[in-house]
């Protein structure tokens, strides 16, 4: 019998993967901050017309890689895992649901027992699930107001509540997702699976623990 | 305070034009910008056939739409009612030219001038004021107005079946005009017609309405959106405070 020993850590996300995170993220915040310049009077007129210029500029700009260079990482470096991720996202299971309803209260700092979750939990499902939408409306929206003369002119002066709605909402889902990654106590570990592409045993035996043995079950032989 | 606006005569009107040439003369506007236009109306069966022009422009809102969503204040609306353009403060982002219920402003971006590679000293003068990428519209001629003088339309008609004026002035010569000849406010604007004996009042240009997603945008979209990140900023702030304080126990 072979003498198992376990590793350290495990792998939770490959180079491709990270680099498409990293890449959506980046164009998302700067059209994020750029944006919100051009819908709040307050914020625009605090640049000036010349700074707003400039953020309209940068808007536009980033419109290229937020629409294209996620998708042709991930599909390029990465297809099965997303495929996988994307699988995982849109099954959901009764305890999906009841972890969205006790998380809540862990989310505020009180003890709650969170239900087993496999590599995505389902806050991270709804985040992702967010994300996709968010991203198919504001670029539905996002290319008519950029190429108006190609799009009905009723398109084009929707386009514009639509988009500024969308880009509040996923602006919340960034801030969540943002603190939940970086400051939260409680998961602010996830954030290295983001930047390293692993995370500890520990912390995914407490975290994903359906999808640790998963991956445990599937490396070790199978015993005659 | 004073309201500047104009009478636009249909049964004075003859179609000929001299309003649209002279607002392109007198503000040297680019070839394809017009900020004011003709529109032809046809009615009726030979031999009772009729014929009337409709001359449309900037309507200068008492509430523009286009004053609304602009998100410099390049677009505004002066103590006088005219709606002007700031064009150090426009960054083209055309949010006015979707708002307008009117289609009165126009964003040139195409580089052409009268004579192919050639600029004449006239074009050059007009260009300076009138830059590309910036949105632009009938003025009611605020250069001459200040000093007291007419719209350049207003002169040069030959028919004077354009009358501006002041409608809060005292003795308002407009104001007498539109009573006697029994002109029709598009609602919600500084324009006035005469219309002609048998025409289709709906050939007007409407009465103001704002556009369903101006409303949307500024008095829906804009509270609700400032709310759902402060909600969430919020429930962060609250975690943050309520876990470190748990730490500390």
């Amino acid at each position: 019998m072979v003498n198992e020993k376990l590793p350290d850590s495990l792998e939770r996300f490959s180079l491709a993967e990270r680099l498409g995170h990293w890449s959506h993220a980046i164009s998302f915040i700067a059209l994020l901050l750029t944006g919100l310049a051009l819908v709040f009077r307050g914020f625009g007129a605090a640049l000036g017309s010349e700074g707003l210029k400039f953020f309209q500029q940068i808007h536009h700009f980033m419109a290229y890689p937020f629409t294209f260079l996620t998708l042709l990482i991930l599909a390029v470096g990465a297809p099965k895992a997303t495929v996988q991720w994307l699988k995982e996202c849109f099954t959901w299971t009764k305890s999906d649901w009841s972890f969205i309803r006790a998380y809540p209260a862990s989310f505020f700092g009180f003890k709650t027992v969170l239900p087993e979750q496999g590599k995505y939990n389902a806050g991270q499902k709804l985040n992702s699930i967010l994300t996709i939408i968010g991203f198919l409306v504001m670029i539905a929206t996002g290319w008519p107001m950029l190429f108006p003369a190609s799009f009905s002119p009723g398109l084009v002066a929707w386009a514009r509540p639509v988009h500024s709605l969308g880009a509040t909402v996923l602006g919340a889902v960034l801030i969540g997702h943002a603190y939940l990654a970086i400051l939260h106590p409680h998961s602010r570990e996830s954030l290295k699976g983001m930047l390293k592409g692993s995370i500890s045993l520990e912390y995914a035996r407490v975290h994903h623990s359906l999808w640790v043995k998963r991956i445990l079950n599937d490396k070790r032989p199978p015993s005659a | 305070m004073a309201r500047l606006a104009m009478v636009l005569d249909l049964k004075k009107c003859a179609g000929c034009y001299a309003c649209v040439v002279s607002c392109k003369m007198e503000n040297g506007t680019r070839p394809g910008v017009n900020w004011n236009q003709v529109r032809t109306v046809e009615w009726g069966e030979y031999p009772g056939a009729r014929q009337t022009f409709i001359p449309t422009q900037c309507m200068h809102c008492d509430n523009p739409p286009c004053v609304k969503v602009c998100p410099t204040g390049a677009s505004s609306k002066r103590d006088d009612g005219i709606v002007t353009v700031d064009y150090d403060k426009c960054i083209g982002c055309r949010y006015c030219l979707s708002a307008c219920p009117y289609g009165a402003r126009i964003i040139n971006e195409r580089d052409i001038t009268n004579f192919d590679g050639k600029i004449t000293p006239y074009e050059e003068e007009g260009y300076r004021v009138h830059r590309l990428n910036v949105v632009e519209k009938c003025t009611f001629c605020i250069q001459r107005v200040t000093k007291g003088k007419l719209p350049a339309c207003v002169v040069n008609c030959p028919g004077k079946a354009r009358i501006f004026g002041d409608l809060e002035a005292p003795d308002s010569a407009i104001k007498k005009y539109i009573e006697e000849h029994q002109a029709l406010n598009v609602k919600g604007t500084g324009i006035y017609y005469v219309p002609p004996e048998g025409l289709d009042l709906a050939q007007l240009p409407p009465e103001l309405r704002e556009p369903a997603f101006v409303s949307w945008w500024q008095d829906v979209v804009h509270p609700v959106g400032k709310t759902i990140l402060g909600i969430a900023a919020v429930a962060v702030a609250g975690s943050l405070v309520i876990n470190s304080a748990r730490k500390g126990e």
